[in-house]
C-alpha cells in the first residue's frame, strides 16, 4: 500500500540530497559573503540594463548609481537574506553556518529575472515596483495568479517569487517534515517579502500619521540631511539588517551577541559622535527645520551609533577571527550607508585602532601617553564622524565655523533640497537663492534653475541653468524642456545634439531629437536621429511610436496607427503608443477606437490627464454628457490647470441649463488661460443672455 | 619581487590572456566603426590591460582552486611548482584585481560595473560557493560570456548608457557561438583530474576517445558557424580549412593546445584584415 504523502517523501528526499550536498560544502567565511555580493551585483547590473527605463547603473548621476549598486540594493537583499536566516533558524533548528549554504544558493534565483522580463517584454523590460505600501496588502494575491498581467510586477519578479516561496516550503518540509510547518514556510517568506517592499513608504508615512504636515511624506524616504535618496533606503535596511542579524548571531555565537550589547567599551566612541552631532545640530538646525520631524533622522543616528561601536569591537578582536570579520563588515557596511565623508572617518578610525595603536604601543615606552593617545584620536575623529552625518562633504570646511556662510549655505542646501522633492517650489526658491547667495556651486545653480522653471519664471530658470559651468544629464534635459517651453526649439537641439557628442544618455537625446523633428513633420531628420538612436540602443517600441507620432502630425492617420500597432508589440504597456493610437482613430473620426485605445492607456497609467481630456471630448460627441463630466472632473483632479477642461465643462453645464455653474467654469478657464478666446466669447454670450 | 615577477609570467598563460584580449580590442573597433569615431588609445589602453589584469586574477583563483586537480594531472602551475605559496599567490590575485578595478575606473564608472562582472564571473565559475565549471555545458558558457563580456567592455568606451542593449545582436553570436562550440578542448588535458573531483566536461561525461572526436567536429562546426553567422561566404574557403586543421590536432595525441591557438590566431589575424577591409561584414 502506497503511503500517504509518497510522492512528497520521494521528492523531499531527492531534494533531501541536495540540500544535504549544498551544506556540507566547506569553504570560508569570506567566500560565502563574496558570493552574496556577486548574486546581487549581478542581479542589479542586469536589472538596471533590461529594466525599466535600461539606464545601465540606474542612474545617469554616477553618485546616485554607486549608492544603488553598492549599498541600497545590496542592504535590502542582504536583510531579507537575514530575515529568511532567521526564519529558518527558528522552523528547523539547526544552525546558522548551515542554513546559511543552501539559503545562498536559493538566492540565486534573483539573478535570473531581469533576464525572464527582457525575454517576455520582447527586449523592452519591465518597471518594477512591487506592491509598493502597506495599503496595497489585499492586493497580494494577485502576484500570484499568472492568468493576468500585473502592472506591479514583472513576470520574473513573479516567478521569483514563486520559487522562493516553493524553495522555503520545499527546505521546511525537508528539515522538520510537518506539514503545517511547510503550509506556513510559503506565508511567512512572502510576508518577510513584502515588508521589505512596504517599509520604506511605510516608515515614511509616520510622520504624517502623527500630525506633521510640513513635508509630504515622500519627501521624508527622498530627501533629509542625506544626499541620495539611496542612502535612506540604506538606512532602513541596515537598521532591519541589524535588528534581526543579531537574533542570528546569538543562534551562532552567544558571546558575541552579548558583546554586541555590551556599549560600554565603546562609550567613549558613542559619546564623541552625539557631541560631534549635536553640534551640527546645533549649527544647522537654524536654517533647516526638519531635523527633529524625519524618523530617518532617528534611523540614521542609530545606525551610526552602531557603526562605531561594532567599528570600536572590531578593533579589539583578534584580526583572523570570525567576530573580527562580522563586525568590521557591519561597520563599513552601515558607514558606507550614511556617507562617504562618515565612511572614511570610520575607516581611519578602524585602521587606527585596529592596525597602528598596537605598533604605536610598542614603540611608545610611555604606556600612558600611548593610551591617551588612542583615546584621543579616537574621540576626536568619532566627533567629526557625527558632525559628518549632518554636514557630510561640507564637514571639513564647516566644523570649525570660522566662515558661518558655509554653515548656512549648506542648512538652506538641504532644506532647499527637501522643498524641492517635495513639490514646493515656492519655498525651493527661498531657501536655494539663500544658499547661492553664499556658494555659486553647479548643483544649487541647478536646482534653482528648475525651481524656477517649475514656478513658471523660465527666463530666469533659463539664464541660471546656463550658468551651469558643467553640463550633467539633468541641467541638459531641464534646460531643453526650458528651451522648447519658451519655443527656442533650435537652442534644445544644439543642447541635445551636444549631450550626443559628449555621449550622456546619447539614447534618450536623439529620442528627444526625434520627437522634436516628428512634431516638425520632419520625416527625414526624424529618421536620422531614430536609426542613431538605434544604434545607442533605443527600443523598437519608442521607434515605432516616435514614427507613428510623425504620421499623425502630418495627417497620414493609416500610416501612424500602423507605427502605433507595431509600438504596442514591441512594447504592450506603452502608453504614449496607446494614447498616440487613440489620436489617430480620434482624427480618422473612429471614435469607438479611439476610446478604447484611451482607455487601455489609462489601464497602463492612470494618472495622465489629457487621456481623460480626450475620452471626456469623445463622450462629448457621442453625446454621453455624464460620462464627459466625469471625466473632465477626473482630468482636474490630476491637474487643475487645464483652461480646456473647465471650457467643456462650462459647456456641458450650460447645455444642461446649469448657467450658475458654467459660468464659474468659463471663469475658471480664462483664470488658467486668459487669453483664451472661446471660453471669453461663452463667458459674454451666457451673461448677455442673463 | 623577482619571485612575484617569475610567478605572474609563469602563471599567465599568454595564449588565454591574448585570447581575452581579442574580444576586447573586437569590441573597441565594433564601438568606433558603428559611431564614426576615433580610437580613444589612452582609453583603450586602460580597458585592455584592466581586462588582462582582471583575466589574470581569475587564473590565479582558478589555479588555487584547483590545486588537486592540478597535482593529479600533473598540471605546472606556480603554487604545484612551490614558487609561491597559496596565501601569496591569493595576495598577488588581490593586487591584479584592485589594478584591473582601478584600470577600469580610469575608463568610466561604467565600464568598471562591466569589468566587475567579468571578476564576478570568473570567481561563480572557479570558486566555490558556486564553482560553476562543475557543471558542463553551463562552464563552457560561462568561458564564452567572459569573452562577450569583454568585448562589452570594450565597446562600452563607446557607448556607455546602454551598452548590453546596444551591443549587436550579430557581434553577440559571432563571439559566443563559436567559443561555446570551441572551448570544450581546454578540458581534455585535465581529463583525469576532472574525473576524480567531479567536475563534469564533455569528455568526463560521453568518455576520452569519444569525447575526442565530438570535440573535433565542435571544433571544426565553430570555425564554420563563423561563416554562417557573418553571412559572408568567401569565408568558408578560410574556416572550413582552419576548422578541419584544428580538429585535426584536437584528435593527435597528445594534445597539443600550442598549436590549436596558432591556428585560432591565424584565423584571427584573417579577421582582424577582413573586418579592416570591409566593416560592414560586422556592422549592417
Amino acid at each position: 500500500m502506497t503511503p500517504p504523502f509518497s510522492y512528497c517523501t520521494e521528492r523531499g528526499a531527492s531534494i533531501k540530497s541536495i540540500i544535504n550536498r549544498l551544506e556540507e560544502e566547506k569553504y570560508s567565511f569570506h567566500l560565502g559573503l563574496i558570493g552574496l555580493f556577486s548574486i546581487i551585483t549581478v542581479r542589479n547590473i542586469f536589472e538596471s540594463a533590461f529594466e525599466g527605463t535600461q539606464t545601465f547603473g540606474f542612474s545617469p548621476i554616477t553618485e546616485n548609481s554607486f549608492f544603488m549598486i553598492f549599498s541600497h540594493f545590496p542592504l535590502f537583499y542582504i536583510s531579507l537574506y537575514i530575515w529568511f536566516l532567521f526564519f529558518f533558524l527558528l522552523m528547523t533548528k539547526e544552525k546558522p553556518d548551515i542554513i546559511a549554504k543552501p539559503l545562498l544558493i536559493g538566492l540565486s534565483v534573483i539573478v535570473i529575472t531581469p533576464f525572464i522580463d527582457i525575454i517576455v517584454s520582447r527586449g523592452s523590460g519591465y518597471t518594477l515596483t512591487y506592491l509598493k505600501g502597506i495599503e496595497e496588502f489585499t492586493q497580494i494575491y494577485r502576484l500570484f495568479d499568472f492568468r493576468q498581467e500585473l502592472l506591479q510586477a514583472s513576470w520574473g519578479q513573479r516567478i521569483e517569487i514563486v520559487a522562493i516561496l516553493f524553495g522555503a516550503s520545499m527546505y521546511v518540509f525537508t528539515k522538520t517534515r510537518s506539514i503545517l510547518k511547510t503550509l506556513i514556510a510559503p506565508v511567512i517568506s512572502y510576508l518577510i517579502i513584502f515588508i521589505h517592499g512596504a517599509l520604506p513608504n511605510t516608515i515614511a508615512q509616520i510622520p504624517s500619521s502623527l500630525g506633521f504636515t510640513q513635508l509630504h511624506y515622500r519627501t521624508i524616504i527622498s530627501a533629509g540631511i542625506l544626499n541620495v535618496d539611496s542612502q535612506n533606503y540604506s538606512i532602513i535596511f541596515i537598521c532591519s539588517t541589524v535588528v534581526i542579524g543579531w537574533f542570528v548571531v546569538r543562534k551562532y555565537d552567544r558571546e558575541l551577541a552579548h558583546d554586541i550589547l555590551e556599549i560600554r567599551k565603546s562609550l567613549l566612541l558613542i559619546i564623541g559622535t552625539l557631541l560631534g552631532l549635536a553640534y551640527a545640530v546645533v549649527l544647522v538646525s537654524p536654517y533647516f527645520p526638519f531635523i527633529f520631524i524625519s524618523p530617518i533622522h532617528y534611523l540614521i543616528l542609530l545606525a551610526a551609533l552602531f557603526t562605531v561601536h561594532t567599528a570600536k569591537l572590531a578593533s579589539i578582536r583578534d584580526k583572523s577571527s570570525f567576530p573580527f570579520i562580522l563586525l568590521s563588515i557591519s561597520a563599513l557596511f552601515a558607514a558606507l550607508a550614511i556617507g562617504l565623508t562618515f565612511f572614511f572617518v570610520i575607516l581611519s578610525y578602524f585602521v587606527y585602532a585596529t592596525y597602528l595603536a598596537p605598533k604605536l604601543e610598542q614603540t611608545i615606552s610611555n604606556r600612558f601617553l600611548s593610551k591617551y593617545m588612542t583615546v584621543g584620536v579616537g574621540s576626536v575623529l568619532s566627533f567629526i564622524a557625527g558632525f559628518a552625518i549632518i554636514f557630510q562633504e561640507t564637514t571639513l570646511s564647516c566644523i570649525i565655523p570660522y566662515d558661518h556662510a558655509r554653515i548656512e549655505a549648506h542648512g538652506h542646501k538641504i532644506t532647499g533640497w527637501d522643498y524641492f522633492i517635495n513639490g514646493d517650489h515656492s519655498d525651493a526658491i527661498r531657501h536655494y537663492e539663500i544658499a547661492y547667495s553664499f556658494e555659486k556651486t553647479d548643483e544649487i545653480r541647478k536646482r534653482l534653475g528648475q525651481s524656477y522653471l517649475h514656478k513658471g519664471r523660465s527666463d530666469e530658470g533659463i539664464a541660471i541653468l546656463q550658468a551651469v559651468d558643467r553640463l550633467d544629464y539633468e541641467t541638459i534635459l531641464s534646460l531643453g524642456q526650458a528651451y522648447m517651453q519658451k519655443g527656442m526649439q533650435d537652442k534644445a537641439d544644439r543642447l541635445y545634439r551636444h549631450a550626443v557628442s559628449e555621449n550622456i544618455e546619447p539614447a534618450e537625446f536623439l529620442t528627444l531629437l526625434a520627437q522634436a523633428a516628428a512634431r516638425r513633420g520632419s520625416e527625414v531628420q526624424m529618421d536620422a536621429f531614430l536609426l542613431a538612436g538605434k544604434k545607442h540602443g533605443m527600443h523598437r517600441a519608442r521607434f515605432h511610436q516616435i514614427r507613428g507620432d510623425c504620421f499623425l502630425q502630418s495627417g497620414n492617420y493609416e500610416e501612424a496607427i500602423i507605427e502605433y500597432d507595431r509600438a504596442i508589440y514591441d512594447n504592450g504597456r506603452s502608453t504614449l503608443a496607446y494614447a498616440g493610437r487613440g489620436m489617430a482613430y480620434y482624427a480618422k473620426g473612429d471614435l469607438s477606437e479611439a476610446e478604447q485605445a484611451f482607455l487601455d492607456a489609462l489601464v497602463l497609467d492612470p494618472d495622465i490627464d489629457a487621456l481623460y481630456n480626450n475620452l471626456g471630448a469623445i463622450y462629448m460627441m457621442k453625446k454621453e454628457y455624464k460620462k464627459a463630466e466625469d471625466h473632465f472632473r477626473k482630468s482636474l483632479k490630476i491637474n487643475p490647470l487645464q483652461a480646456e477642461a473647465y471650457y467643456n465643462l462650462g459647456l456641458i453645464a450650460q447645455a444642461f441649463g446649469r448657467n450658475e455653474e458654467a459660468i464659474n467654469m468659463y471663469s475658471d478657464a480664462l483664470k488658467v488661460n486668459p487669453g483664451f478666446t472661446q471660453a471669453r466669447i461663452a463667458l459674454d454670450g451666457i451673461l448677455t443672455n442673463d | 619581487m623577482i619571485r612575484i615577477i617569475r610567478c605572474l609570467f609563469f602563471g599567465s598563460r599568454p595564449y588565454i590572456a591574448v585570447h581575452y584580449l581579442f574580444p576586447t580590442a573586437f569590441g573597441i573597433f565594433l564601438g568606433a566603426k558603428t559611431f564614426n569615431e576615433p580610437i580613444y588609445l589612452l582609453n583603450s589602453c586602460l580597458i585592455l590591460l584592466s581586462v588582462f589584469f582582471s583575466f589574470q586574477a581569475s587564473v590565479i583563483l582558478n589555479d588555487v582552486n584547483d590545486v588537486r586537480a592540478d597535482a593529479i594531472v600533473k598540471r605546472r602551475t606556480p603554487i604545484n611548482c612551490g614558487y609561491v605559496s597559496v596565501g601569496a599567490y591569493l595576495q598577488i590575485a588581490v593586487v591584479c584585481l584592485v589594478i584591473s578595478i582601478l584600470l577600469a575606473l580610469g575608463t568610466g564608472y561604467r565600464t568598471l560595473l562591466i569589468v566587475i562582472l567579468g571578476n564576478i564571473l570568473h570567481f561563480a565559475y572557479s570558486s566555490k560557493p558556486f564553482r560553476l565549471k562543475r557543471f558542463y555545458p553551463l562552464s563552457i558558457f560561462l568561458l564564452a560570456l567572459g569573452a562577450l563580456l569583454a568585448a562589452i567592455a570594450g565597446y562600452s568606451l563607446y557607448e556607455a548608457s546602454r551598452p548590453f542593449l546596444s551591443f549587436p545582436l550579430r557581434a553577440s553570436l559571432f563571439i559566443m557561438v563559436p567559443l561555446f562550440l570551441a572551448l570544450n578542448f581546454r578540458d581534455l588535458a585535465d581529463y583525469q583530474g576532472d574525473r576524480r573531483t567531479d567536475t563534469t566536461t564533455l569528455f568526463t561525461l560521453i568518455g576520452l576517445e569519444r569525447g575526442r572526436l565530438v570535440n573535433a567536429v565542435l571544433i571544426l562546426l565553430s570555425y564554420v558557424s563563423v561563416a554562417v553567422i557573418l553571412q559572408y561566404s568567401l569565408l568558408f574557403a578560410i574556416c572550413i580549412p582552419l576548422g578541419l586543421a584544428s580538429g585535426h590536432v584536437c584528435i593527435q595525441k597528445p594534445l597539443s593546445e600550442k598549436r590549436v591557438f596558432v591556428i585560432y590566431f591565424v584565423f584571427i589575424g584573417v579577421l582582424t584584415v577582413l573586418f579592416n577591409l570591409n566593416p560592414s561584414i560586422i556592422i549592417k
